[in-house]
């Protein structure tokens, strides 16, 4: 089995470069989407379930993306609510 | 519990078929041994005394024990829990991602903690790269991986650590009461969230042929490195851009 070293800074650089100019740096690494012209990225970060949660969203419209986040934390935070053993008011807990 | 929430039905129904497929690789009910870990002062010790206290936390694991029919969900023998740790977060991202979609969103991205549910419009021109951390140096990215309607998710030994070497972290064999030690990350991909969160989990517990049978009889890809972080192996059809990784 041969060494597999972590991708050098440049390269890593060039691969986002060559694909769209916005991105996003999360726990679980990096993520970039390739996208077209005329789209703004929105980005909101939350903490549910002691974990920072961040929702990443391509829109010609940044309002709506805006209101399309919100319903998606509200969502969320609902599910968590029932799931999560780390609030003493939930059923798991 | 009687009459549990539909969410909660949910995510236990499933966790009980991820722990089927995979044999108690994954089981929710390794809480009491999780908490046990969970409530030690850092750094852990494993001492005799340790030993002890998880041999008899662990005759309490089994998701056999667990009892789910229409009425709710119970325990068959005392002295049991669950943690929904290990798919709770994917399930939640599901959820996020399907709000985004009634709201008419075709590209995004929820990313918790290394639970990402991707989607992207299917013109064949959109996708997202996502970078896997290096579990060696945490700070560099190990490998990219191009999705565009898919869950990814990362475990890595590097997270949550209860002893100084990280052999005992926040993943735990059901079977024996401790972390697995053949590989330092573990990173699956599945159509939702849910499944790649417990897959991933399951996978730690798994040797490599073992591990490629399961993921592809849930059709599931996998990019795994090893303890000590030399090398890396995949599954033959990850959509991997950069980075290397053998294959079986």
């Amino acid at each position: 089995m041969a060494n597999a070293p972590s991708l050098e800074r440049r390269r890593l650089l060039k691969l986002a470069g060559g694909l769209l100019a916005g991105g996003a740096f999360a726990a679980g690494g990096w993520t970039f989407l390739n996208r077209g012209r005329n789209f703004f990225q929105i980005r909101r970060e939350r903490t549910l379930m002691q974990t920072s949660v961040s929702v990443n969203v391509f829109s010609a419209d940044p309002r709506h993306a805006r209101y399309a986040i919100e319903a998606a934390f509200g969502r969320m935070a609902a599910v968590a609510a029932i799931l999560t053993r780390f609030d003493p008011r939930s059923p798991v807990a | 519990m009687t009459d549990p929430p539909s969410h909660l039905r949910n995510v236990v129904e499933h966790a009980l078929a991820v722990s089927a497929a995979t044999d108690g690789d994954f089981d929710v009910t390794v809480e009491p041994v999780l908490d046990y870990y969970l409530g030690l002062p850092r750094p852990v010790s494993v001492d005799p005394g340790l030993r002890r206290i998880v041999a008899q936390r662990e005759a309490c694991v089994g998701y056999k024990s667990i009892v789910f029919d229409g009425t709710g969900i119970r325990f068959a023998r005392g002295g049991m829990g669950i943690t929904l740790d290990g798919i709770a977060k994917g399930y939640v991202v599901d959820q996020g991602l399907a709000a985004l979609r009634r709201a008419g969103i075709e590209d995004a991205l929820i990313d918790a903690g290394g639970d990402i549910r991707a989607v992207a419009r299917a013109d064949g021109k959109r996708f997202w790269n996502v970078g896997i951390v290096d579990p060696q140096q945490t700070n560099r990215v190990g490998a990219v991986v191009r999705v565009s309607n898919a869950a990814l998710s990362t475990s890595g030994n590097y997270e949550v650590f209860f002893t100084a070497d990280r052999r005992l972290f926040h993943i735990i064999n059901p079977h024996t009461g401790y972390s697995p030690n053949r590989y330092s990350s573990v990173t699956v991909v599945a159509a939702e969230a849910m499944e790649s969160d417990a897959m991933g989990v399951a996978a730690f517990s798994m040797d490599l042929p073992r591990l490629d049978r399961v993921m592809a009889a849930r059709r599931a890809e996998w990019l795994a490195f090893s303890w000590d972080g030399d090398r890396r192996w995949r599954s033959r059809d990850l959509p991997l851009v950069a980075g290397e990784a053998h294959t079986l």
